[in-house]
């Protein structure tokens, strides 16, 4: 289903709703959230809050809402790794609340999250009052206002991002090498993938050269690095060019896909060329590799 | 407390499924040797499973799939009693919390290592297409919801209602095809409370309906309520709502489905 373009009601205009930075606690105190949480762990609950400032007689205006009418604003949490949903705590509204600030929060058990965690305030219709006009929304839960963008919080830390595995390629497989180094497992047929749900980069442990520049960093890696770097790019981008979908209409996958990573990914290294044209251009090997090194700037270490 | 199940890496997993697929269930059946060898374990989040407690589990899945006629082919019928009881079977006796069930290796596991026969039993494919792969690695499309085991978990997790005398009751009601309506769209399947509410409203409205005589069919009325509720998903927040109201709004849609079905004309 495209996603909705216009409400068919009035809404709230943003700037009516403030929201304060999420903090998250932390060892005993409220610090304010990180991008990343490098030691997370599903044993533990996290306790997030944030205080928000609704001026609600002007949020009734815009909504052209009846002076009976109630509103809800409330924390909505999500897991695109579990694909769970929650609220933590809300705060009902009434015309003469005036200016409201109310603190809102949310205790979020470890054990119902995985990769990330996104949080958001909306300000949702609770009663529609007597007599709402054409446009006024009618339906309690219908959304006056969502905080966008929502507030993200990557768990599992720099690992989350990209799936990375070691495994030992002589135990139990015939199908690679065990003196490989790495190998991407993907499917290019099937961009609409979650990304962290399907692509893993597969480094062989007993290969302990590769397996030290993945784990550690170190700048006498460097070189090893950037060759997995390039072999992944150069894979992914190759193997999305080659469906039909993903070039024809890129914008169809969703948020956290393998095609909107790889449609991203373009956007960084070939801001501006059409898709159709990178395609006929990676059909010939010789003139589009080292233009894809160039954009990476791969070995270049910058 | 939680247990941690062993991850077999999508690698072996893929190279085993396509093994699996071209054998029999007998076959499989004598060559299970759910080795530990090669498989990792998160490293937080519960207790690691026992090997004794793995064998017990494969023993009680095998239980079930007996009384549903394995090795022979299961009927319809037969494998949808065995999905509803596994589902539940799995969701109680794992202790799996929801993080850990998101991994897809933990459901290769069982798939690939623990249980493959009974995989190939509950989907025998046909001649020309043995069972999918996708049942046993579970990586297409819709991603977990096609293993043959993760699917089942997800659903009794979804579909659970505590302190019903029944909890798993709703997977018993509901066919193949409603479970899949309600469970492979993200938007939905997201918010528990809304599913829950949603599938009973729709089973007594269905329900009412046909004992007044309803012609609606049951597929259509499923279907197309559905496709109302989708349409409000982008702007409704029902989970910032009382059940009480969640419940009135799924009842009005469905009410809505009803009434314009029963407008149109019925084919003959």
């Amino acid at each position: 289903m495209p996603p909705v373009q216009q409400l068919p009601y009035f809404t709230s205009h943003l700037e009516r709703v403030t929201v304060d930075s999420w903090q998250l606690q932390l060892g005993g105190t409220l610090e304010p959230m990180p991008a990343f949480l490098p030691n997370w762990d599903p044993g533990v609950t996290l306790s997030t809050s944030t205080s928000i400032t609704a001026d609600v007689p002007g949020i009734f205006e815009d909504c052209a809402l009846g002076p009976d009418a109630r509103l809800r604003a409330g924390l909505r949490w999500y897991s695109p790794g579990t694909g769970l949903r929650g609220t933590g705590s809300h705060v009902d509204l009434a015309l003469t609340d005036g200016t409201l600030t109310s603190l809102l929060s949310a205790e979020i058990e470890g054990t119902q999250l995985a990769s990330s965690l996104e949080l958001a305030v909306c300000l949702i219709l609770l009663q529609p009052g007597l007599n709402p006009g054409p446009f006024t929304a009618r339906r309690p839960g219908t959304l006056l206002y969502l905080q966008e963008p929502r507030q993200r919080l990557l768990l599992e830390g720099e690992g989350g991002r990209f799936p990375v595995e070691l495994i030992d390629f002589s135990i139990g497989r015939t199908v690679l090498p065990d003196n490989a180094g790495w190998v991407l497992v993907w499917d290019p047929e099937d961009l609409h993938q979650p990304v962290l749900g399907s692509v893993r980069l597969y480094v062989n442990s007993r290969h302990e050269r590769v397996k030290q520049a993945v784990t550690l960093g170190l700048p006498e890696d460097f070189g090893i690095s950037e060759a997995i770097r390039y072999d992944l790019a150069r894979t992914l981008i190759l193997g999305a060019l080659q469906n039909d979908e993903f070039v024809n209409r890129p914008e169809a996958f969703a948020e956290d896909t393998v095609g909107a990573a790889i449609h991203a990914m373009l956007h960084v290294y070939f801001d501006g060329v059409p898709l159709h044209d990178l395609r006929s251009n990676a059909e010939q090997p010789s003139s589009f590799e080292p233009k894809l090194q160039a954009a990476l700037k791969v070995f270049w270490g910058e | 407390m939680f247990s941690l199940y062993p991850r077999l890496d999508l690698l072996r997993a893929h190279h085993l499924a396509r093994d699996h697929a071209s054998k029999s269930v007998i076959e499989l059946a004598t060559q299970i040797s759910p080795s530990l060898e090669g498989v990792v374990f998160a490293p937080t989040g519960g207790n690691r499973i026992e090997r004794a407690e793995l064998e017990a589990l494969r023993n009680t899945v095998l239980a079930r799939a007996s009384s549903a006629g394995y090795p022979g082919a299961p009927s319809e019928t037969g494998a949808a009693g065995f999905d509803a009881e596994c589902a539940a079977l799995l969701h109680t006796t794992m202790r799996l919390h929801p993080s850990e069930a998101s991994h897809i290796e933990v459901w290769a596991f069982l798939t690939c290592q623990l249980l493959p026969d009974v995989v190939r039993w509950r989907f025998p494919g046909t001649a020309e297409a043995p069972a999918a792969l996708e049942r046993y690695v579970g990586t297409s499309r819709r991603g977990l919801w096609r293993n043959a085991f993760g699917r089942l978990w997800w659903r009794a997790h979804r579909f659970h209602t505590p302190g019903r005398p029944d909890p798993y009751g709703l997977l018993a009601l509901l066919t193949e095809d409603e479970i899949v309506q309600l469970t492979e769209r993200p938007s939905l399947a997201a918010d528990a409370g809304l599913l829950v509410q949603f599938s009973g409203t729709f089973l007594a409205a269905y329900e009412r309906n046909t004992a007044a005589g309803g012609r609606v069919a049951r597929r259509e009325l499923i279907r197309e309520s559905v496709k109302r509720l989708r349409r409000l998903l982008p702007m409704t927040a029902f989970d910032l709502l009382d059940q009480q109201v969640v419940g009135s709004i799924s009842a009005s849609l469905i009410d809505d489905t009803l009434r314009t079905a029963t407008k149109t004309p019925v084919a003959v």
